[in-house]
């Protein structure tokens, strides 16, 4: 009876279509092509000799050496220390944002997102205005006259500041997906909140603890900003690479410290995402069904209270503090207000912001898209090697920027690929750098639509590429709209990944302001970073314009 | 007994029995910058050693009401009395009331043992006594040695919620209350449960209130069913005093499948009022005090059940069956009577003969005594 009906007798079989099989090899060629083939280059440099054959000898000559030894502890020690207190700190945020009933939750909220966005340098240069030569607090309050701001202990706080928001926002989302009714339940049984905190809340929290603490650490290891400014002394990986890039010229012990880098941070990443994500007692699926009761208790209440505005002062002071700095005339000597500083940064530091400024707004939308196709590829379809694409497409998240730097330098300065100096490479670098960010917010609002939409256009006849252009597309329209404001932000203050890739005619202007913080011209600098400011929230302003506009209302989503 | 009295047809005359008492509860919720009334004016009585049961659709306020009792959610007025003491403001964890949640909500980082365990070790007992118990109380849910060893997630369904149960009946708590526990297991191990909570929960004696949106599952657990809707209680009685005699229309839907019928009071004499149905007369004996007089706008409620077909003859009312769903060992009818309304009917058979063919004609009467009568 069956094969009466017409739709019937047009038997199909189901197969990957075309277009899929098409956009897949093209992203793959992409992701092998800018993400594997620079990094394999670092990996073959490390261990080929001058004369092109296999040899280990550089690196055992290399480690020989007391002073590269030194800046991978260093490195090493230095990301412990700060993953330790900015996960502590972070769960405190965390808990008293999700558990406690605390004033001013959405601006705490909100605050921890800053360090994130914020351009580089301002912390470093809050620092050297708080406590340096010059310093508000070490040089007028104390009278110090030769403080050393440089050095670990600057980079601890700077790091820590910058790992804060990075572990409240892993530890936040996962107390917030923790079912309510279990810590109900262990109440209901009689235990009191500290008996509940110590053997339920902090025993499921321990995968988002580790989860944080892995995240920050490889945030400090792959940090070069703090370090190139603050380090002094105190010598780090990162930081090194670029003096044997830029000083000395040795690609080979930049390519050898790469990998000593690379391969730390690759496997806390594997670690934290195959491992641990995986062991995880808190589903991230859906929220829970109600909110848990908020702690009410006025001690408690109070105590984390005061946590939570200390730690925001400190920020908006230390933001504070460079806007300040920015009109005056010398830090530290002369506190008089001027604008000389934005007429400096605005004329001779013009070309290099403009330069920032076009190039991030030419690979944002593109990252974007690729992002998001790349997210609807492997959640979406199943293909040959669907795994790998997703490994590859996060793979730059752990991998160090000026790790990158190095292998687009080696990659792409002679033929088949010349493009060194160009601004294609920063397009690309920056693009391919930020990828994962890109593929993850397209995972994360991909899982918003239910896939029986986009099967329902399938049975009604629409191919694949008709489907995610009329369905998928306008779906997510605003979600791909902040997801661009947000590449766009990360490609406007990165850092390390463009650092070896810039040239004289392609000047940005994060490496400007890093020039001008080397050459003491802070107020200069910090002119910069605060027109960078007011560009990325401008930037995020649009954003949250638009979304309100047609945003996420518009289908209920 | 009035009317109105049916609301509340159990009135707990010794306050001695009184396990649990609410006093005008009333609560809002924000939603998006909106208040919405999730109880307003609650007040209720529930007896020492009965299972009482929240029955109402999603969002009528019974949850709310379980977790009020339980101190997870304050009121905004009005009072909750556990054992006749006055426990609002008092933390969950000293009412010495323990709750099931709908997920069961394990400790997923703990063995069986230790989360059955758990209200034990806060009570500081010994670690003999605790195996004790444990073991006498897994015992008690069917739960074996090997099970109590595994982890939640190692467990099916049925098995996390025997372990639910355990957890909370194993301190020996003053009340039980049960938040939709059986509503993510499958019909079969559903139905088993319930029947297991039943049996566990009169064999221990303890207070019980059980929160649900499935009538069969109410009627069958229940000594008193409490049905909610929009936050206030339509009405509270045994399962058959709400099933048989509904006060008012929402209730009688609510409880399982009826006829609406419109009609009118015609004569009123003693304890028998006479009710018009579509140009026929209908005899109705009721039970309770209700003043009806000749004139009265009603609806009466009959359930399927109630109606019964005869194949042959004459009977009060003659009709042409519309409509067959067969139900398995059961079959619901639709039956259209001359007088231009339609009856459902429902009839359990027990040989595929039975079943009525389409366009049957047959005869309907009414078993007057189910009927009930609703003032309009």
């Amino acid at each position: 009876m069956l094969e009466t009906l017409p739709f019937y007798k047009t038997k199909r079989k189901v197969k990957v279509d075309a277009l899929i099989l098409l956009t897949v090899v093209i992203v793959f060629a992409f992701l092998i092509l800018f993400v594997l083939f620079p990094l394999i280059k670092v990996a073959i440099s490390s261990i080929v000799d001058d004369q092109g054959k296999l040899s280990l000898e550089g690196i055992r000559e290399v480690f020989s050496k007391g002073y590269y030894a030194t800046a991978l502890i260093n490195s090493f020690r230095l990301a412990l220390i700060v993953a330790a207190i900015s996960t502590i700190i972070g769960y405190i945020i965390a808990f008293a944002v999700t558990r406690v009933e605390i004033p001013l939750k959405g601006f705490f909220r909100n605050l921890t997102i800053i360090p994130i966005i914020s351009p580089p340098f301002v912390l470093a240069l809050a620092m050297i205005f708080l406590f340096g030569r010059q310093g508000l607090i070490t040089r007028q309050l104390l009278g110090i006259k030769d403080s050393n701001i440089y050095g670990l202990k600057s980079l601890v706080v700077v790091q820590a500041l910058t790992g804060v928001p990075i572990a409240f926002l892993t530890i936040s989302a996962m107390l917030e997906n923790m079912d309510p009714a279990v810590e109900d339940a262990a109440m209901s049984l009689g235990a009191g909140r500290l008996h509940i905190f110590r053997t339920v809340t902090l025993p499921l929290s321990v995968s988002g603890i580790a989860s944080a603490f892995i995240l920050v650490m490889i945030e400090s290891l792959t940090d070069f900003a703090n370090p190139v400014i603050l380090g002094g002394n105190y010598n780090v990986l990162s930081v090194q690479i670029y003096s044997e890039v830029t000083s000395f010229f040795n690609l080979r012990v930049a390519a050898i410290l790469s990998m000593a880098l690379l391969l730390p941070s690759l496997i806390l990443f594997i670690v934290q995402r195959y491992y641990i994500s995986q062991r995880s007692y808190v589903t991230i699926s859906g929220k829970p069904s109600y909110q848990g009761k908020q702690i009410k208790d006025k001690g408690i209440v109070n105590i984390l209270f005061a946590f939570c505005l200390l730690f925001a002062l400190i920020v908006v002071g230390l933001y504070g503090v460079v806007i300040f700095g920015s009109f005056t005339k010398v830090w530290g000597v002369n506190l008089s207000l001027t604008l000389k500083h934005y007429k400096e940064a605005l004329t001779m530091g013009f070309g290099s912001l403009k330069n920032s400024f076009e190039i991030s707004l030419v690979s944002a939308p593109i990252g974007s898209l690729l992002g998001l196709i790349i997210a609807f590829l492997t959640i979406r379809k199943s293909f040959f090697g669907r795994k790998f694409m997703e490994a590859l497409s996060l793979l730059t998240f752990a991998v160090p920027g000026t790790v990158i730097g190095i292998g687009y330098v080696l990659a792409f300065n002679k033929p088949p690929i010349s493009i060194n100096g160009t601004a294609l490479i920063l397009i690309i670098a920056l693009l391919f750098r930020n990828i994962p960010v890109a593929v993850e917010s397209g995972v994360s609002i991909l899982y918003q639509i239910d896939p029986n939409i986009e099967e329902a256009s399938t049975a009604l006849g629409a191919n694949s590429f008709t489907t995610f252009r009329k369905i998928t597309l306008p779906l997510l329209k605003s979600a791909l709209f902040s997801g661009m404001v947000y590449e766009f932000v990360r490609a406007m203050t990165a850092v390390s990944s463009i650092i070896f890739l810039v040239s004289a005619r392609w000047q940005l202007v994060t490496v400007s302001i890093m020039e001008q913080v080397e050459q003491a011209n802070f107020g200069t600098a910090s002119a910069q970073v605060t027109i960078m400011l007011i560009i990325i929230l401008l930037a995020i302003a649009l954003m949250g314009f638009s979304i309100g506009r047609f945003g996420r209302g518009e289908y209920g989503l | 007994m009035a009317y109105e009295d049916l609301v509340n047809t159990n009135k707990i005359q010794n306050k001695e029995d009184v396990a649990i008492a609410v006093e005008n509860i009333s609560k809002q919720f924000k939603v998006k910058e909106r208040s919405v009334d999730a109880l307003s004016g609650i007040s209720a009585e529930f007896k020492r050693g009965k299972l009482t049961t929240f029955l109402g659709p999603s969002g009528c306020g019974k949850t709310t009401l379980l977790r009020i009792i339980a101190g997870f959610e304050d009121p905004d007025t009005g009072d909750v009395y556990i054992e006749g003491k006055n426990v609002t403001g008092t933390p969950p964890n000293k009412r010495g009331v323990s709750i099931i949640f709908q997920n069961y909500a394990l400790f997923p980082h703990m063995s069986v043992f230790e989360n059955i365990a758990y209200g034990l070790r806060i009570k500081k007992l010994s670690e003999n006594e605790i195996r004790e118990r444990v073991n006498a109380v897994a015992g008690l849910v069917q739960l074996t040695e090997t099970e109590l060893k595994r982890y939640p997630n190692q467990l099916s369904g049925g098995q996390q919620q025997r372990v639910a149960v355990a957890r909370a009946i194993v301190t020996e708590p003053k009340v039980l209350l049960l938040d939709e526990p059986l509503s993510n297991l499958d019909a079969k191990v559903k139905e088993y449960l319930r029947d297991e909570i039943r049996k566990l929960q009169l064999r221990v004696g303890i207070t019980a209130i059980y929160v649900t949106h499935d009538q069969s599952e109410a009627m069958a657990i229940s000594d008193e069913i409490v049905v909610l809707n929009k936050g206030r209680i339509e009405q509270k009685g045994t399962p058959k005093d709400i099933y048989f005699r509904p006060i008012n229309k929402y209730v009688a839907d609510f409880m399982g499948k009826a006829n609406f019928l419109k009609s009118e009071v015609k004569n009123v004499s003693g304890k028998k009022v006479t009710m018009s149905i579509g140009n026929k007369l209908l005899d109705v004996e009721v039970n309770y005090n209700v003043n009806f007089s000749p004139g009265d706008k009603c609806e009466i409620v009959i359930r399927p059940e109630a109606v019964k077909v005869s194949r042959t003859g004459e009977s009060q009312f003659n009709g042409i069956v519309q409509k067959i769903v067969f139900l398995g060992g059961m079959a619901e009818y639709i039956v259209s009577l001359e007088d231009k309304f339609e009856l459902i009917v429902r009839e359990l058979h027990a040989t595929p003969t039975e079943l009525l063919p389409l366009n049957a004609n047959v005869g309907i009467s009414i078993l007057t005594e189910s009927i009930q009568i609703l003032k309009s």
